[in-house]
This record gives structure tokens, C-alpha cells and sequence, in this order.
């Protein structure tokens, strides 16, 4: 089960963190890989077998040159992972100065956008997309409002995605990982007791998810974007209530 | 993970309310047995006429049937028992638990399957002995189990629970009033569940599906069909038609997710409610 064999996959953000992971599961799976990244990844993509390509995902001519890489390279494309993302600590709703939230929606939402549309245009009669939300779609927190906003409408688009696109055989999901051991996450004692599991996740618990996502065995979900927080929503936590008791 | 691994190798999972050849139990099974899983397959063996709706669907059924899933799954190449389980009676759940344990040493993996229609119809017309039902069965039936299995999972170290609720536990359809609350109410289980149990790494999750093309259902189809005059092709279209993908789902689509989140692969997976409906009802 969960054979990715023949798949031709694109993978943004795939210079470290969920991105890497995810190459790296997709290949082991039996994928064609095709990183993308700001950060140079080519070392690290022809160690699973891959190929890299330089993309800014907030130039949509960019995202265009690489779904068509993909395209040349192995003569299809059916899956794009959409996971490239930045976040700005300390972008504060006061600070008239930043512009820290043009930057995070240019990335963060744009390049989203541009990834599904570029895609789904060589992806033929079917495929499957995964966008990289957050948890933040539900949560937020001070000096994060720049990333919190644009992470959240990345699950609103993944379900008009996926109704405009499912005529096309191609399904969009999402998810939205909470803070994960990455360069980006924020991981400190806070992140690790707010989950009854007492840690923040790995990068291959994510790119497992996506790859779940993107095989064909998830034919039937759609539209859907999956919290993947090691039960952090569901409550504080024990030990985040005697912490808190304990400052008191 | 490749077709060839088997990420479930070495593991003991139950699945109750498996005895439907066309059903989310057994797909869920079959699923897991692929992926290496030794399966306890459970089912109400016995009839239970009080559990049926007028001619809409039989609940319970012939120990034969849970015998043919059981060689079902050995014909895939791993162990498997059926164990006759009424997930409302405790001594049920209590011998099915020993009886897995005292087979395969342990449990790792529960799915929390069984449920019933009953009590479908207006709101206004839901009685004492439907609410009763599907609070026994559904919320009561999967709590137990899980307080019955829990022991078991934490002294090897972790384990994975799969409680299936439904898409109408959090978008309800009309005239199923008690089904729609007792599916709700096993969305909070699991999150107490998750959050109790975590530290001892058990991660416990629900699904919500969507319409499947279970016997469940083709039951359901037929009632529509018959009262109201249509084709059942008619009726299985309007189904699917809130759906994105303009289809019923699949039992192994329902099982596939059930065999992920089961795997270590869905390690920080825990407290969630998955939809699994075909992008249904997502449109504004």
C-alpha cells in the first residue's frame, strides 16, 4: 500500500525540514523526485535520486519553469507538494514600518497559488496536490500575526481547490503541522508540553502525512486539511498546567 | 513506505463490527493484514431484531460470516481470529481483550467500528430505546473497549486507537438525530482520550466518512429507492452529489486511512477528526 512507483512528484521547500523529509519518503516509495528550493539543494537532491531546481515560489514565472522541469524531465507530473513557506517572528500588528506581511502572503499564499495552478495545468486527467498550512490556520500568537494570516487561507484555498480542480481527477489537501523539530520551528519546552505526547514532531512524521495524502490510497480524501499536532487542540496538557501553576 | 514493507509487522489489532464482506471493518482488516497487522476481527454474531429498523437493515448477522472474513484474512498470509462480540455487553469486551491477548501475547491497534442505524427518522420521533441504543453502542461500546485495551497498549509501550464517527458528527444530516449525536459524542472521546493517554504514547484519533458503499448503506439505498419511487442508481447520485469528487467512497479508501493512522507513520497524528468524504459539503 502506499506505492508512490512511476510517480513523477515536485517538491517545494525541499531544501531541509518537511520538504527534505518528504523527497526523501517520496523517492524511498518508488517517486521521481524534483526538489525545489530558495537555498541550494542539489547535493542533497542526488542523494535520494532527484533533481533540483532554484525556484522562488512567489514568481510565478518560476513555479511555471519548474512544474515544466518536471514535466521534460520524466514526461508527466502527478504530484506537487506545495510546502515552500517562510515565517517572520516578531512581525507585530503595531510596527507600521514592516513589511513583513507583503512578504509572508507573496510566499506563503502566492506561491501556493501559483503551485496549484502551474500543476494542475500538466497534470492531465489526474493528481494529486498537498499544500503545507499550519496549525496556525487555527492558533495564533503574539508576533506571528504575518504568518497566522497567511497560513490560515492556505486551508480556505486547498477546499476551493478542490472543488475547481476535482472535474479535472485531481485531488488538493492540506495539512497542518504543528511546531515541528525543523530550521523554522520555533521548538522550545512550551512547544513540547503543549502535546500530551510531550515532544514536537519530526519532519518524517509530516512528510509521512503527505505522503498518505498523495498516494492513491487517499482517493477519497479531498478538500480536507489534516491537523497533525500530537493532540495539542484537543487541551493543555498536564504538564502545561503545572507549569503554569507552578509560576504562579 | 513501499508496496513490499509491511509497517504493521509484529502487531495485534482488533476491528469490531467487521463481519460485512462490503464494510468498513473488514477493509479496515484487510488493510492492516497487508501491511502485516495479526487481526482479532469482532462481530455481532447473534441477530438482534430489537437493533434492526423495520426492513431498512438486519443488525447482526451468522457466526459463518465472521468465519469467511477471518479465512479472508489468512488468506493474505497472516494470523487472524474472529471473536463473537455484542460491543454493548461488557463480558463481550472483556473476553474478546483476554482472548487477543492470550493469543498474540498484546494490543497495539483497536478500530472502533461497530455501530447501527437505529433511530433514524424525524427528531421529533426518536424514542427512549433508540437513544439508548446508540449511546450503549456507539459511545459506551468504543469507550469500553478502549478502557479494556488501553492496559494492554501501555505496557508495550504505546498503541494506536481508531474510533469511527461519521462526516454527520460535525455536518449532520436531517432525521438522524441519535446517530448524529452519538457520532459527535465519539469525536470527544477521542480527544480525551488523546490527551489522557498521550504520555503514555497512545495516540487516539477519529474518522469522520463520508457515504460508503457499505451493505450499510446499500441497505440505506434501497429504503430510498422503495419510498420514494426512484432508481437506486438515482439515489447513490444524489448521495454522491455534495461531494467534490462526484462519487460514494470506497470501503478500502475508508481502510486505507484506518491502516495509516494505525502505522507509526501517523506518529503525531493524535486527537484529530479526519474527514474522508469526497470533499463534501466544503462549498460555501
Amino acid at each position: 500500500m502506499f506505492s508512490l512507483d512511476d510517480k513523477v512528484a515536485v517538491i517545494t521547500g525541499a531544501a531541509g525540514g518537511i520538504g527534505f523529509a518528504t523527497a526523501t519518503r517520496f523517492a524511498a516509495a518508488g517517486a521521481r523526485v524534483v526538489l525545489a528550493d530558495m537555498a541550494d539543494a542539489q547535493a542533497k537532491a542526488t542523494e535520494i535520486g532527484g533533481i533540483f531546481v532554484r525556484t522562488d515560489v512567489s514568481v510565478e514565472a518560476e513555479v511555471e519553469a519548474l512544474m515544466q522541469r518536471a514535466v521534460d524531465e520524466h514526461g508527466r507530473l502527478d504530484i506537487a507538494v506545495n510546502n515552500a513557506g517562510m515565517m517572520i517572528v516578531g512581525n507585530r500588528i503595531m510596527d507600521e514600518e514592516s513589511d513583513a506581511y507583503r512578504k509572508q502572503f507573496e510566499v506563503n499564499v502566492m506561491g501556493v497559488i501559483y503551485g496549484i495552478r502551474q500543476a494542475a495545468k500538466r497534470m492531465g486527467t489526474g493528481g494529486a496536490i498537498v499544500n503545507t498550512a499550519s496549525l496556525a490556520f487555527q492558533r495564533s500568537g503574539s508576533g506571528i500575526s504575518g504568518y497566522v494570516i497567511s497560513k490560515a487561507p492556505i486551508v480556505n484555498l486547498t477546499r476551493c481547490a478542490a472543488i475547481e480542480l476535482a472535474p479535472q481527477g485531481i485531488r488538493v489537501n492540506a495539512i497542518c503541522p504543528s511546531t515541528t523539530d525543523t530550521a523554522m520551528g520555533w521548538v522550545n519546552n512550551y512547544a513540547r508540553i503543549s502535546s500530551p505526547l510531550g515532544r514536537v514532531a519530526r519532519p518524517e512524521e509530516m512528510a509521512a502525512v503527505i505522503h498518505f495524502l498523495a498516494s492513491d490510497d487517499a482517493s477519497w480524501v479531498n478538500g480536507e486539511a489534516i491537523v497533525a499536532d500530537g493532540a495539542i487542540m484537543c487541551g493543555p496538557t498536564p504538564a502545561l498546567q503545572a507549569a503554569a501553576n507552578a509560576a504562579e | 513506505m513501499t508496496s513490499a514493507e509491511r509497517p504493521l509487522d509484529g502487531k495485534v489489532a482488533i476491528v469490531t463490527g467487521a463481519t460485512r464482506a462490503k464494510g468498513m471493518g473488514h477493509a479496515a482488516a484487510l488493510a492492516m493484514a497487508r501491511m502485516g497487522a495479526r487481526i482479532v476481527s469482532t462481530g455481532l454474531t447473534e441477530r438482534r431484531d430489537d437493533l434492526s429498523t423495520g426492513s431498512f437493515h438486519q443488525v447482526g448477522g451468522s457466526a459463518s460470516r465472521l468465519d469467511e472474513r477471518v479465512a479472508e484474512l489468512r488468506a493474505i498470509g497472516v494470523e487472524a481470529i474472529g471473536v463473537s462480540v455484542d460491543v454493548a455487553k461488557e463480558e463481550d469486551i472483556r473476553r474478546c481483550v483476554d482472548t487477543a491477548v492470550e493469543t498474540f501475547g498484546g494490543i497495539d491497534i483497536l478500530f472502533n467500528n461497530a455501530g447501527v442505524p437505529t433511530g433514524a427518522g424525524p427528531f421529533l420521533d426518536i424514542g427512549e430505546y433508540a437513544w439508548d441504543i446508540q449511546f450503549d453502542l456507539c459511545i459506551k461500546g468504543a469507550a469500553r473497549f478502549c478502557q479494556a485495551v488501553i492496559p494492554s497498549m501501555r505496557e508495550r509501550g504505546g498503541g494506536s486507537i481508531i474510533n469511527n464517527s461519521s462526516i454527520w458528527g460535525v455536518k449532520p444530516l436531517a432525521g438522524a438525530g441519535a446517530y448524529v449525536a452519538a457520532k459527535a459524542g465519539m469525536i470527544g472521546l477521542t480527544k480525551a482520550i488523546a490527551v489522557e493517554h498521550g504520555p503514555d504514547n497512545i495516540r487516539c484519533n477519529a474518522i469522520l466518512p463520508g457515504t460508503v458503499v457499505t451493505e450499510l448503506n446499500d441497505s440505506r439505498v434501497a429504503m430510498v429507492s422503495r419510498n420514494e419511487g426512484i432508481t437506486v442508481e438515482e439515489v447513490r447520485e444524489r448521495m454522491a452529489a455534495p461531494t467534490s469528487l462526484k462519487r460514494l467512497g470506497r470501503p478500502e479508501e475508508i481502510g486505507a486511512l484506518v491502516a495509516f493512522l494505525a502505522s507509526d507513520a501517523a506518529g503525531f497524528i493524535t486527537g484529530a477528526a479526519i474527514p474522508i468524504d469526497g470533499g463534501a459539503q466544503n462549498g460555501l
